[in-house]
């Protein structure tokens, strides 16, 4: 069907059986959305194609290099697109280490914390600007919003001499505590943004018919916010897991997460490659299980809820 | 219902207390010290440390210096003198690479916007229009926006390091000598050829956010009409796009400006000083925390005004058209 057709079809009074009018449907609703495009069927594949090999070829390299032995990743003469014999000892060395295994039980356990954190209070704040006006509250929510663009860098020196002065220095509650600074207001942003989906005459209904608050927050709105709590929770654990900077100023030997371990993993013989790109390559595991459910989410999650 | 609004906020409000507001203002107060480690008694300077840092020049105490010098013997005040001027030193070198750490963040931030923002919505606008294929197209394009971020500081080395990267051998056969540990340019192109990979995706799906909200009647008028593809894209979707592109445009500058993890890894801010951005150049000032509080708050004080000129401008568009 080329345009000119349609656009005759278009006015065409509906006809009397069903089987053509949904036919015409079709037709028409296909060139409605023909003119989206502003390059044609040929130049937008060539565009997708050649932004998707720029997107996926640093990562194969990363796996390529994961399963190849440190001699052949350092030979310069074979640097080839496909491992010779692939080998699985980098990987066995990370899952037999101690050392390895602890930092990543560390990441998980300072990331746990800190997304229990940031939703318990979360979820009460973001119903309070949800809900309610009061003196201040425009104020207030913007602020959160400056927090969540603060650079780290600004609070490290102080978080640490803060966190030395009560005694929590180097142990996973200050580095969940500390990365409350973004999370906390990202968590508040994305959870005000469903709540307000979330039409107000449904609490008072629930108020009017006698339910009292806190039956009415678990029984009937906190499973209504459940996938809200999930997109809140994903995006704390993302940015939690992902972040270096405050984590490497919190932490030292004993508590030292994945992300820092990383950047020290420099053996005496020089860089260790190939169980390097192997732990690079478990880290990233996560968030690449999760495109798949979050992908509709992702966009609310960057843009703090406002998309 | 003011107390009770308060009350749910307690929590909330405990946890920024103990990790913004306390540490800023603890930086506020280290600004206006001057802090040498290992000396326990900070020393008030008021505004000194904002002037060095700025590169103006302190304000000279007639009354205080010459009584001071006549007391002490000649070996000593030449000792002390020696001491001062290598400090001024230090200061002015540290003045001078702050306003060029300034400059290089400004230079990255721009030239990442220039780049990002058309080829996010040109990938948004060559999305396919199956389901399916959007929905492989999306999962492929939310993985770099899901690796945490030392991770893709990571994968970037990997990939471009002379020694074990792809790049090097594949420049080699157009006949251009990668060196991204040594060359500055290379070094700079890297690490936005690596924050374009990294971020790209987010305008992508900022715009296909964008997109999906343009009613289909747009286009049949549009068609109707006999407007261009150019006329379409212009007319059409160009200005119902406004808001999800100026939220681009927001995230992107307060992101990069807080750019730390990938530059440390991928170059650790060399070669030299060449992409040293703002963060890494007050990570960079542990020592002295009386100057790395005052380039700090002048850091935060650039970074809040440009959250607030973009939020502004976002805040106008909404109200004009409150179809988003």
């Amino acid at each position: 069907m080329n345009a000119s057709s349609d656009r005759i079809a278009l006015p065409a009074p509906a006809p009397a059986h069903t089987g053509m009018t949904s036919r015409l449907v079709r037709v028409t609703h296909r060139a409605a959305r023909a003119p989206l495009i502003a390059l044609g069927r040929g130049k937008r594949l060539l565009v997708l194609w050649g932004f998707f090999l720029f997107l996926l070829l640093p990562l194969y390299w990363m796996v390529n290099c994961s399963l190849k032995t440190n001699t052949e990743i350092q030979d310069s003469g074979s640097r080839g697109l496909v491992p010779h014999d692939i080998t699985l000892a980098n990987y066995a060395a990370i899952l037999g280490s101690g050392d390895w295994l602890g930092s990543f039980f560390n990441s998980f356990l300072y990331v746990g914390l800190n997304v229990a954190l940031c939703v318990i209070a979360a979820v009460p704040a973001a119903y309070a600007f949800s809900r309610w006006r009061f003196r201040g509250d425009k104020h207030l929510f913007f602020w959160l919003l400056t927090n969540r663009m603060a650079p780290g860098a600004v609070f490290m020196t102080p978080m640490i001499a803060l966190y030395s002065s009560i005694g929590i220095y180097d142990t996973h509650w200050a580095v969940a505590l500390a990365h409350c600074l973004f999370n906390l207001p990202l968590a508040i942003w994305i959870l005000e943004g469903f709540m307000s989906g979330i039409p107000k005459e449904l609490d008072e209904t629930a108020f009017i018919d006698g339910m009292g608050f806190g039956r009415f927050f678990r029984k009937v709105f906190l499973p209504l916010i459940k996938p809200g709590i999930g997109v809140a929770a994903f995006f704390c654990f993302l940015f939690s897991w992902t972040e270096l900077l405050l984590a490497k100023s919190l932490t030292e030997e004993a508590t030292m997460p994945i992300v820092v371990k990383l950047t020290t993993c420099c053996g005496a013989e020089g860089w260790d490659w190939g169980v390097f790109t192997a732990a690079g390559v478990l880290t990233m595991i996560p968030g690449m299980l999760m495109v798949f459910f979050i992908r509709n989410y992702i966009a609310k999650g960057f843009a703090m809820g406002r998309v | 219902m003011t107390n009770r609004a308060w009350l749910f906020l307690a929590p909330a409000l405990f946890l920024v207390a103990m990790n913004a507001f306390i540490p800023l203002m603890t930086v506020v107060n280290y600004s206006l010290h001057n802090l040498i480690p290992g000396v326990r008694e900070a020393e008030y300077v008021g505004l000194d440390n904002y002037r060095d840092v700025l590169h103006v020049p302190a304000e000279e105490d007639p009354a205080a210096a010459p009584a001071a010098e006549e007391e002490l013997d000649p070996e000593w005040a030449a000792w002390i003198a020696e001491g001062e001027a290598e400090m001024a030193e230090v200061e002015t070198s540290k003045a001078s690479e702050f306003g060029d750490a300034i400059g290089r963040q400004f230079l990255f931030t721009f030239l990442i916007l220039a780049i990002e923002i058309p080829l996010g919505l040109a990938v948004a606008l060559c999305l396919p229009r199956s389901s399916w294929g959007t929905t492989a197209s999306l999962v492929l394009l939310g993985i770099p926006l899901l690796i945490p971020w030392n991770i893709v500081g990571m994968v970037w080395r990997v990939f471009t390091r002379s020694d074990i990267g792809l790049l090097a051998p594949v420049f080699a056969i157009f006949g251009y000598e990668y060196q991204p540990a040594t060359s500055p340019v290379d070094a700079w192109w890297t690490t936005v050829a690596m924050d374009v990979w990294h971020w790209t995706p987010l305008v992508v799906f900022l715009c296909y956010a964008g997109l999906k909200t343009i009613p289909e009647p747009y286009f049949r008028a549009a068609e109707i009409d006999g407007a261009s593809r150019w006329a379409t894209f212009r007319h059409v979707i160009l200005p119902r796009l406004r808001y999800v592109l100026i939220l681009a445009v927001l995230l992107r500058t307060i992101d990069s400006f807080n750019i730390y993890t990938e530059p440390a890894i991928l170059t650790g801010g060399g070669p030299g000083s060449t992409t040293t951005f703002m963060s890494f150049f007050v990570n960079n000032l542990k020592d002295s925390k009386g100057l790395l509080a005052a380039v700090s708050m002048i850091y935060l004080f650039i970074v809040i005004m440009l959250c607030y000129v973009l939020f502004t401008i976002m805040q106008n568009l909404t109200r004009e058209k409150p179809a988003l």
